[in-house]
């Protein structure tokens, strides 16, 4: 990178060039804006190339014609589908376990980074990700590219964030622009890129990310126009047509949406437990899964591949009940069979389709229950139908409300459409909250055990932990120094509290200073210290963070603990008073809410 | 006056606690309700594989379409019941599993040769009822000093 070679320059030119990149971007908006616009526009080139290399795996692998996408054509060769998503699978499985050799930690994905590292990712990983979930999408796994799109742009954006040395709250907002520009190619999108990154990977709409995420998601729909034209994943001939009573109707969709979601979602986890079980070699388990989606695929081709194709074949034709009724369970199950086994990717495409598929399915039952009912007049509109089911799915399955209702209104431009999607995705996304708790994304996270439901900025209190804001010089003293002793070594007005040690080190409770100087004492000066000791068995560990001692001092009844080194050899490494636990905490609750802002801290610079 | 014999065991029958009980309880449902979702599944996996037909002769089926999937789906749920008699389930589905996605592999378009169609409809059915017998016998989790956990512990390393 050019940003690299600052370090070869001398160190006046080093010096300048840093203070001028500094204050140009931490002190400017305009700079984070214009960053923000480059990056994008090499996001979107970057989403165009992906594109183009699964398009070519699929015409090499599946000898379809160059026009035609996968999940729409008809494979000639009954073997390629069969077999095809094995070798895939096999190609996956050896590739992320040489990955994990060379890179044994978890990748960070755009959520876990805003909200756990304060946006750092690995462009590497994040590379290496893509050339997974590449794979997995071009040997014909049932999973979408979307993952891809959105690690390998907020990596790139994150990564220069990181060239730059931008604040904790911009390089945040950078990765957001990464998330929204991948999405805003992807999907020739820019509202629903923006609202994407405002939903999942900020965690949330302030004015401070408005221009520098709109205009990341706008340049690189740009690019895309520009080169790959003005092409979405799919597009409507006819008008859609919604009356009042579809509204109650899509609402109940939405329910069932819900439970769609959710089964898909749990799915994907208790695939993922039975292979486990089976104790295979890690490299075997997509090989498997990759044969179990080939062998769906030789009744349903429409499985393979993320999906767009098969949705556009489903809206254009009225396809009978049952096979609509088959596709959502293939679908379902394909999605899940091949994110569980471990191919890369992830369920935004194919909650979509399955969402198209399940609404249309719906409309046949409807429409005869509307019959049976005495509304035989009553015409439902397929289309409407198969739109609220896609945005409804794919919002519970995503957890992002507001960008399948933007997204639905941008790819199809009817404003009826996106109202009726709206009641859908709103019911949808409330049962799922209350029901289940998670999008797929959190669900991961929740399986992981990484304790976060968003990419709100929870890693400041992870970074506040004890050892950064304790005191290093504990008063000790040892166990049995009696009364008159404590009193010669600890006056009033000095340390207090102090810290009782036994022979070996090990720490044995706190002594209040004053309580020393009892008047009641002063007969009994020859009396041991111990009996005036309290909370031996409460002390705080150094990698605890703010949170977990704040619920200690609470629980102790104790304004001041002690820091020991570990749990087994009580060594008193420094202390802590509840006071400074509570003022560092809400420091930096204040900072956090100053940056979202855009605003000054209180109690950082004017 | 105390007239139980001192050297008399009073062992009071082994109880398990409510929480344990509810505990056990949900999980069975689970466990039924998992058969059950799986079992709907199939059955709509296999309506909508017997609607992809397209050549007639293949076709020729001795039931209503829709009441072959309900049977296969019936049967999948019922061999994948946490009972002992779920085994009668089991019997059911391998032959007319086979049977039904041969005709399906035969007659979409385009058809699979017969060899192929003849293995992809044998593992199909072999899938089938090797999962139902995964859902049918195996515990969520070993209990506490079970054999299972029992072998585990002894094994070195």
């Amino acid at each position: 990178m050019f940003l690299n070679g600052t370090s070869r320059l001398s160190l006046p030119w080093r010096s300048l060039w840093e203070r001028l990149a500094r204050q140009s971007v931490r002190d400017n908006e305009v700079s984070l804006i214009v960053i923000s616009a480059l990056i994008s526009i090499a996001i979107g080139l970057g989403v165009i190339v992906l594109q183009v290399l699964v398009q070519q795996l699929h015409q090499i692998l599946f000898a379809i014609a160059p026009n035609e996408r996968l999940s729409e054509s008809t494979v000639p060769d009954w073997w390629r589908v069969l077999l095809v998503p094995c070798a895939g699978g096999l190609l996956s499985g050896v590739a992320t376990v040489l990955i994990r050799r060379w890179r044994p930690r978890e990748i960070v994905d755009a959520i876990e980074a805003n909200a756990l590292y304060g946006g750092k990712m690995s462009l590497i990983d994040s590379a290496n990700l893509a050339l997974l979930t590449v794979i997995s999408s071009g040997f014909g796994a049932s999973v979408g590219l979307e993952a891809a799109y959105t690690q390998l742009g907020s990596g790139m954006a994150s990564r220069f964030g990181q060239l730059l040395k931008v604040r904790r709250s911009d390089l945040r907002t950078l990765v957001g622009c990464g998330a929204a520009a991948g999405i805003a190619a992807a999907f020739n999108a820019p509202l629903a890129g923006a609202f994407y990154a405002f939903e999942l990977v900020i965690g949330s709409y302030s004015p401070t990310v408005l221009a520098p995420v709109s205009m990341a998601a706008l340049s690189s729909t740009l690019v895309l126009r520009a080169l790959y034209g003005n092409e979405s994943i799919f597009g409507l001939d006819a008008q859609v047509h919604i009356t009042g009573t579809d509204f109650a109707l899509f609402a109940g969709l939405g329910v069932l949406a819900a439970v769609i979601a959710i089964a898909t979602m749990t799915g994907v986890t208790r695939i993922e437990r039975f292979l486990r079980r089976q104790e295979l070699p890690r490299w075997v388990s997509p090989a498997l899964g990759g044969f179990v989606v080939g062998m769906i695929a030789t009744i349903y081709q429409e499985v393979l591949g993320s999906g767009h194709g098969a949705l556009q074949l489903v809206l254009d034709n009225s396809l009978p009940w049952a096979v609509l009724l088959g596709l959502i369970a293939s679908k379902g199950l394909a999605s899940a069979v091949s994110v569980g086994a471990g191919f890369r990717g992830g369920l935004f495409s194919s909650s979509l389709l399955l969402g198209a598929v399940f609404g249309g399915a719906t409309v046949a039952p409807l429409q005869g229950a509307l019959h049976l009912m005495g509304f035989a007049g009553l015409e439902l509109d397929r289309v409407a139908y198969m739109l609220v089911g896609m945005g409804a799915v794919a919002a519970a399955v995503v957890g992002a409300p507001l960008t399948m209702i933007f997204l639905v209104l941008e790819l199809t431009g009817s404003f009826p459409a996106a109202l009726g999607v709206m009641v859908g995705v709103i019911i949808a996304s409330l049962v799922v909250r209350q029901t289940f708790g998670y999008s797929f994304a959190t669900w991961r996270f929740h399986v992981r055990g990484v304790p976060i439901r968003g990419g709100f900025d929870v890693g400041w209190i992870e970074d506040l932990s004890v050892g950064t804001m304790m005191r290093r010089d504990p008063p000790t003293a040892p166990l049995g120094t009696t009364v008159a002793k404590f009193r010669q070594r600890f006056p009033l007005g000095g340390p207090n509290p102090v810290f009782l040690v036994d022979g070996t080190g090990r720490y044995a409770g706190i002594v209040a200073t004053a309580d020393a100087y009892n008047p009641d004492l002063d007969q009994k000066l020859d009396q041991p210290i111990d009996e005036l000791r309290t909370t031996s068995d409460q002390f705080l560990l150094p990698e605890q963070n703010v949170r977990t001692a704040l619920r200690r001092f609470s629980s102790s009844e104790s304004e001041t603990l002690a820091v020991v080194s570990d749990a087994k050899t009580l060594h008193v490494v420094g202390f802590l008073t509840e006071g400074y636990a509570l003022r560092r905490y809400s420091q930096e609750l204040e900072r956090s809410r100053a940056e979202e802002l855009g605003e000054h801290s209180l109690y950082g610079p004017a | 006056m105390d007239d139980h014999d001192p050297h008399e065991i009073h062992a009071p029958p082994p109880r398990k606690s409510r929480e344990v009980l509810t505990l056990a309880r949900r999980r069975r449902l689970m466990r039924v309700m998992t058969a059950v979702l799986l079992g709907c599944i199939v059955g709509a996996y296999t309506l909508g594989a017997l609607s992809e037909r397209v050549i007639a002769e293949e076709e020729s089926d001795l039931l209503p379409v829709p009441l072959e999937a309900l049977i296969i789906g019936a049967a999948f749920t019922l061999a994948s019941l946490p009972t002992a008699w779920s085994i009668v389930g089991r019997v059911l589905i391998p032959v007319p599993t086979f049977y039904i996605y041969l005709t399906v592999l035969l007659g979409k378009n385009p058809p699979l040769p017969f060899y192929a169609a003849f293995v992809v409809a044998g593992l199909y059915s072999a899938a089938l009822t090797a999962l139902s017998r995964d859902l049918a016998e195996r515990p969520t989790r070993p209990k506490l000093g079970s054999s299972r956990t029992r072998t585990r512990r002894a094994t070195p390393g």
